[in-house]
């Protein structure tokens, strides 16, 4: 059987792997667009701090793939996907065939243009892949060659807008954050969670200049970016700036499939065996749409051990045995100065929503514990300080164990700062 | 795929043998001793399989269960949780390792020990390259064994039964 997989992202080479784990048979063949094969994106921001290239990213040396038989191309970008004759057209002239097909072509940065003018400008960037990453480092060798004050504007304040920026901070670039919303990670974390965080105190305090309820309207500069207007309500104010990332979310890479006809909604469309609309072709990782394990709506996760999940998913439907995908549950951790934070799952408390809640919070240690219940099963936890009980909820969440009786010993059990 | 089980009636409270013994073994990350704590945590159901719960912890020697396919391997995006494909061990690499948390998540036993400030994180490692891991071969009374789960539960079913017989265990059987 020839199997054909699209990107070689984390669902892409997971599948690619467990694929090989379960068949020494099939012929597999990755085609990635990217220089690179497999590499941490997450880790994309921190290469700023640490100066770090390329190799210290890749997380499957060309070994590994010979071992496992694996072709991987790179530098090849899928062009159209041909349904009726099961082939792929590729950037390379190439025609590649296959029996199953799994599209992994992950997301691409969020550029949106319609609400700022002039983000075709110079010195303006994302960040999703490594060639961004040098795009960055090169800009900054110059622009450090001419002043020693650079200025970063990130736009975003979720989880990649903290991340890039906390990193070019370490690199030592003054940072000013524009965030449409009235606090930082808006849709990461509760507002009960930030207040009590005071992320927002806590950046100001380590001169970071933040520009909340703002909304970012141009970007100004002849060629090159000079500054970037924020309206404040009605008030326009103009941001200096030497270079500006953005980083306001990313959208799955549908592109390809949509051309094809499959069914597509914000990401492609898959059922619970990462199945599309169309016959022998699968989709997982950040651009597969699929089953809201709390929710039970169709929605995209864009994380790490989701991507892995889906593309083992993938791996086993495409060799016949027949495995579903348990529904994605949204994980975020970070931390940022001293405080790590361990969000999953439902985070607000939702008008309505007939939502309990259970918060244990202490000053010294500095410990947040909240877990949301609803209908009687945790669908949500938010910790801070202490995240040792992390894994254990999420098994909670994950396996649908009914709470019941049990809420009193649940706060007991948040409660102790330790197990011991 | 060999776990360490901890037999409860055979531990001498306060006598910390492994702790100092799991300490030696990694000295230079002088935390991970920690790792040894009896964290009680795990238990085993009727399928073979051990279940972790927030509320009615069962005595297990070491959380980690080294589990095959680890969900913390799966989810760390830095390459610095790996398996080894030699013996199954789950170690990480704290060279690596960027402490983003994410395998702290994915864990259910909670066998991963955050190091906030140091952003590393810790788990037992079953000494890597040594055949039995270091608290093993320290405890004096045999109270912790390195067995995979079908041997150590056979073992256990025999002397349970030779216990009910009036029979004395044959000495070592644990051994």
């Amino acid at each position: 059987m020839k199997v054909l997989i699209i990107g070689s992202g984390v669902a892409g080479t997971a599948c690619a792997q467990a694929m090989r784990r379960l068949d020494s048979h099939a012929s597999i063949t990755i085609l990635s667009e990217e220089p690179h094969l497999f590499y941490s994106k997450s880790l994309l921001a921190h290469c700023f701090s640490h100066s770090w290239g390329i190799a210290r990213l890749a997380l499957c040396g060309p070994d590994s793939y010979q071992r496992l038989k694996l072709k991987a191309l790179t530098s090849v970008r899928a062009e159209e996907i041909d349904t009726d004759k099961k082939i792929v057209r590729a950037g390379d002239g190439q025609i590649y065939p296959y029996d199953r097909l799994l599209i992994s072509t992950g997301a691409s940065p969020n550029f949106p243009s319609n609400d700022i003018k002039g983000l075709d400008k110079k010195r303006v960037f994302g960040l999703r892949n490594f060639a961004d990453v040098v795009g960055i480092r090169a800009c900054l060798d110059k622009l450090r060659a001419k002043k020693t004050d650079v200025r970063a504007v990130v736009i975003g304040g979720g989880l990649l807008g903290l991340e890039t920026a906390y990193h070019l901070n370490q690199a030592g670039l003054n940072i000013s954050l524009v965030e449409s919303q009235s606090r930082l990670l808006p849709t990461v974390i509760s507002e009960d969670l930030s207040r009590w965080l005071g992320l927002e105190e806590r950046f100001a305090r380590h001169g970071y200049e933040l520009k909340l309820a703002s909304q970012p309207v141009e970007i100004l500069g002849k060629e090159g970016v000079e500054a970037v207007s924020i309206a404040e309500g009605t008030k326009v104010t103009q941001l200096p700036a030497d270079i500006v990332l953005v980083a306001t979310g990313v959208v799955p890479k549908v592109g390809l499939a949509q051309d094809c006809g499959i069914e597509v909604d914000h990401g492609i469309i898959t059922d619970e065996r990462q199945q599309t609309s169309a016959p022998d072709i699968l989709a997982a990782g950040d651009v597969a749409q699929t089953k809201d394990l709390l929710t039970g709506d169709s929605s995209v996760f864009p994380i790490w051990p989701a991507a892995v999940e889906q593309g083992r998913v993938a791996a086993s439907n495409i060799l016949g045995q027949d495995v579903q995908y348990k529904g994605g549950v949204n994980l975020n951790s970070f931390q940022f100065f001293d405080l790590p934070v361990c969000c999953l799952g439902l985070v607000e408390l939702g008008n309505g929503a007939g939502r309990e809640e259970l918060v244990y919070q202490s000053q010294s240690p500095r410990v947040y514990q909240r877990i949301l219940i609803e209908d009687g099963y945790i669908v949500g936890a938010s910790l801070a300080g202490d995240i040792s009980k992390a894994g254990a909820i999420y098994a909670w969440i994950r396996e649908k164990r009914p709470v019941a009786d049990k809420k009193e010993k649940l706060l007991e059990a948040i409660s102790c700062s330790s197990w011991r | 795929m060999r776990q360490i089980f901890l037999i409860k009636e055979r531990c001498l409270p306060g006598c910390d043998s492994c702790m100092r013994a799991c300490l030696g073994e990694h000295l230079g990350h002088q935390q991970d001793y920690a790792s040894i704590q009896q964290l009680p945590l795990a238990k085993k159901a009727a399928d073979n399989t051990y279940s972790f719960d927030l509320l009615d912890p069962v005595p297990f020697a070491l959380r980690c269960q080294h589990c095959p396919d680890a969900p913390c391997v799966a989810s760390c995006i830095s390459g610095s949780m790996q398996q080894s494909e030699e013996n199954g061990r789950v170690f990480n690499d704290l060279e690596q390792c960027v402490g983003c948390w994410m395998c702290v998540m994915a864990c259910p036993y909670c066998a991963l020990i955050p190091l906030v400030e140091e952003r590393k994180v810790l788990k037992c490692d079953q000494c890597l390259l040594a055949q039995d891991p270091a608290c093993v071969r320290a405890c004096p009374t045999k109270a912790l064994v390195f067995y995979s789960s079908e041997e150590y539960e056979a073992l256990r079913r025999k002397a349970a039964r030779w216990n009910e017989e009036g029979k004395r265990p044959a000495k070592g059987l644990f051994e």
